[in-house]
C-alpha cells in the first residue's frame, strides 16, 4: 500500500532542515504530498504569502503552478522548472520511494533576472495590492542565475534522493517491524488458538469421560438388574417346579390307587380314562423334574476343578451300562485331556450325548466315538455316532428346552437333554454345536477351558 | 392323628408328614402289609416332639419303633426334629427314616450329618411308593435287630 510521506520521514526534522537551507541560501522551499497538501514550508516570500496566495485570482495561479510542477514530475523527470503565472520561478524535485512518487520538493519564489517592475506594478493595480508594499516584497525576492539554479538543483536533487533513501530504509524497517508485529500477532493468535483448542480438547475429554462414566453406571445398573432378575427367575423355576411336584404326586398316586383297589369294579372305558389321567400326570411330573434339573444347572452347580475327562467319561458310560448292553452299542474313545469343570455336570453332558446317540440309532448297532483336540486354552470334545442324523435346519432348535423333532411314540423323552447340555457347557464358558448328515450320523462338539 | 390298630403285638410307627395325601398313601401302603402295625400320623414338627415326649394330648401314646420323617414341615422343620431326636438320650436309638420328595445332594448330606438312619426320596410312581414303604417295613421292622425300648 502506498505510504504517506509523513509515515516514512520525520516531517519535523525535515522542516528544520529546510529552514536551515533557506537561511543559508535565501531560497524558499516546500514539500507537498502528491495530493498538493503542504507538509513542509520554509522562507516563503512575502510576495507569495502576503499577496499572491491571499488574492483568490493570484492564488489560482499559485495552485496552477503547484499542479503543473507536480504533474510534470510524474513522468520521471529529475526536476522541473516552471515560470509561475505570477512572474516568479519555481523548481520541483520529486521524492520517489520504492518507485512510488509520494511527494514533491519545491524550491522557488525566486527571479531568474531583474524583475520587470512595470509588470509588477500592473499586477498590483490589477489585483488591488498596495504597490509600495508589493514592490518592497518583490525586492526581497532573490535573483538567481541559471547556473546558480542548476547548482542548487543538483544539491536539492541529491538531498531529495537522500531523503528518499532514508525513507526507503525507514519503509523497510516499518515493513520489517510490521511483518514482525504481524508474525508476533499471528503466533500469539496461533498460541491462543492452540490454548483454546487444548482447553476445548480437555473439555471434550472430560465430557467423553463423563459420558463413559454415565453409560458405565447405566450398564452396571442394567447388569445388576439382569443378574437379579436372572436369580429371581431361577429361584422361581426351582420353587415352582418343586412345589408343583406335590399336587401332581397326589393326582397320579390316587388315580393309581383307585385303579389298584377298584380294578374289578371298573369297566374298560374307566380304566382307559384313568390310564390317560395317570399318563398325563406322570408326563407332567417328568417335565417338572426336567425343568427343575435345568434350573439346577446354574443354581446348584459346584465349583470347577481340574477333571480327567477320560475318568468322567467312564462314569457316564457305567451309568448307561444297561442301555449300552441292550443295544449292542460300541463306544470307543481317544485318550482325553484334562479340563476345568463341575464333574457331575460334565459327566451329565457325556451321558446325555451318548444316551441320545443310542436313542436315535440307525439300522445298525450304535457306534460312538469320543475324540478330542486342543485349541489354544480350549479343549474341543467330539461325540460322533452313526445314527439317523439331523437336518441342518434343526441344528439350533434341538438345543432349545422342550423342543423335539420326533413324536413321543417314535422316540420318548421331554426334549430336555440337549438343553441341559447347552446350559452346562455355557456355564463352563464353552460352546456346543452339532454337525450332522441325515442317514449317516451326528457329531456333537463342545469346548471346555483347560 | 390317625391310627391303625391291628392287635396287641403291633409295631408302632410315627409318620411326621404335613401332606395329608402323602400320609394317607403311606397308611394305605401299610394296610397292604402283612405286619401288624399301628401308624400314628402327626402334621408338623412341634406335634412330633409332643408325641415323642408324650406331652399334652399325647400322654398315653406308645414310644414308636420307627419314625418316618418328612423334611419340609410347618412350625418345626424336619431337620430340627431330627436333630432333637438324635441328641436326646431317650429318643436317639429310634430309627429315623427320612422320607421326602427332595433329591438334593445337600439335603441328603445334611440329614446323614444329623444322624438320620436312612434317606429315601419318595418315588413318583404309586407302585414304586408301595414297594418303598414295604421295604422300609421289612428292613427296619423284621430284618434289623433293634434294642428293646418299651421298658424305658
Amino acid at each position: 500500500m502506498k505510504k504517506h510521506i509523513s509515515e516514512i520521514t520525520d516531517i519535523n526534522r525535515l522542516q528544520i532542515l529546510m529552514e536551515k537551507f533557506t537561511y543559508a541560501t535565501g531560497i524558499s522551499t516546500a514539500i507537498l504530498d502528491v495530493d498538493g497538501n503542504i507538509q513542509v514550508v520554509s522562507g516563503w516570500q512575502d510576495i507569495c504569502t502576503k499577496f499572491h496566495r491571499i488574492n483568490p485570482e493570484t492564488c489560482k495561479n499559485c495552485l496552477a503552478s503547484d499542479t503543473n510542477l507536480a504533474n510534470n514530475l510524474i513522468d520521471g523527470k529529475k526536476y522541473n522548472v516552471y515560470n509561475c503565472l505570477n512572474g516568479l520561478v519555481d523548481v520541483a524535485v520529486p521524492i520517489i520511494i520504492n518507485r512510488e512518487h509520494i511527494a514533491n520538493l519545491f524550491v522557488g519564489q525566486f527571479l531568474s533576472q531583474e524583475p520587470d517592475l512595470d509588470y509588477f506594478r500592473k499586477q498590483a493595480t490589477k489585483y488591488g495590492f498596495d504597490e509600495q508594499e508589493y514592490l518592497a516584497a518583490l525586492s526581497k525576492v532573490p535573483i538567481l542565475s541559471d547556473q546558480e539554479v542548476k547548482s542548487k538543483m543538483v544539491f536539492l536533487s541529491e538531498l531529495a534522493e537522500l531523503i528518499c533513501d532514508i525513507g526507503i530504509n525507514k519503509l523497510e524497517l516499518i515493513e520489517l517491524a510490521s511483518n514482525f508485529e504481524k508474525e508476533v500477532e499471528l503466533r500469539t493468535k496461533d498460541y491462543h488458538d492452540a490454548q483454546i483448542a487444548t482447553l476445548n480438547m480437555m473439555q471434550d475429554v472430560e465430557n467423553a469421560r463423563k459420558e463413559i462414566e454415565a453409560s458405565n453406571k447405566n450398564l452396571e445398573k442394567a447388569m445388576l438388574n439382569l443378574e437379579r432378575s436372572n436369580r429371581e427367575l431361577e429361584q422361581f423355576a426351582y420353587v415352582a417346579s418343586h412345589d408343583l411336584q406335590e399336587p401332581l404326586r397326589m393326582i397320579s398316586s390316587y388315580t393309581q390307587l383307585l385303579e389298584r383297589r377298584y380294578k374289578d369294579k371298573l369297566d374298560n372305558d374307566a380304566k382307559d380314562f384313568m390310564h390317560f389321567a395317570v399318563d398325563g400326570a406322570i408326563r407332567m411330573q417328568r417335565l417338572i423334574n426336567d425343568l427343575l434339573e435345568f434350573s439346577r444347572v446354574t443354581t446348584r452347580g459346584k465349583p470347577f476343578t481340574k477333571l480327567d475327562l477320560s475318568t468322567v467319561l467312564g462314569f457316564s458310560i457305567s451309568n448307561l451300562q444297561n442301555k449300552i448292553e441292550e443295544t449292542n452299542t460300541l463306544i470307543t474313545n481317544d485318550e482325553l485331556p484334562f479340563a476345568l469343570g463341575d464333574e457331575i455336570q460334565i459327566s451329565r453332558v457325556f451321558q446325555n450325548l451318548i444316551a441320545n446317540a443310542i436313542k436315535f440309532k440307525g439300522a445298525e448297532a450304535p457306534r460312538i466315538h469320543i475324540s478330542s483336540q486342543q485349541e489354544g486354552d480350549k479343549v474341543v470334545i467330539s461325540v460322533k455316532d452313526n445314527g439317523i442324523g439331523i437336518e441342518q435346519k434343526y441344528f439350533d432348535r434341538i438345543f432349545t428346552i422342550f423342543q423335539r423333532l420326533h413324536s413321543k411314540e417314535e422316540y420318548p423323552g421331554t426334549g430336555i437333554g440337549l438343553a441341559i447340555c447347552k446350559r452346562i457347557i455355557e456355564r463352563h464358558d464353552g460352546k456346543i454345536w452339532v454337525e450332522s448328515e441325515l442317514g449317516v450320523g451326528t457329531t456333537f462338539i463342545f469346548t471346555l477351558n483347560k | 392323628m390317625s391310627s391303625v390298630n391291628s392287635g396287641s403285638e403291633a409295631i408302632e410307627i410315627l409318620l411326621v408328614e404335613d401332606n395329608l395325601g402323602d400320609a394317607r398313601l403311606a397308611v394305605e401302603a401299610l394296610k397292604e402289609s402283612k405286619l401288624k402295625n399301628n401308624m400314628h400320623v402327626v402334621n408338623d414338627g412341634e406335634e412330633a416332639m409332643d408325641f415323642l415326649y408324650k406331652k399334652g394330648k399325647y400322654s398315653n401314646v406308645p414310644t414308636p419303633d420307627l419314625i418316618l420323617l418328612d423334611l419340609n414341615l410347618p412350625k418345626k422343620d424336619g431337620r430340627e426334629v431330627l436333630d432333637e431326636i438324635k441328641t436326646s438320650d431317650i429318643l436317639k436309638r429310634i430309627p429315623v427314616v427320612i422320607l421326602t420328595i427332595s433329591k438334593a445332594e445337600e439335603d441328603i448330606l445334611q440329614a446323614y450329618n444329623l444322624h438320620a438312619n436312612c434317606f429315601i426320596t419318595k418315588p413318583l410312581d404309586l407302585d414304586q411308593f408301595m414297594k418303598v414303604v414295604k421295604s422300609i417295613e421289612d428292613f427296619w421292622l423284621t430284618i434289623v435287630k433293634l434294642p428293646h425300648h418299651k421298658e424305658n
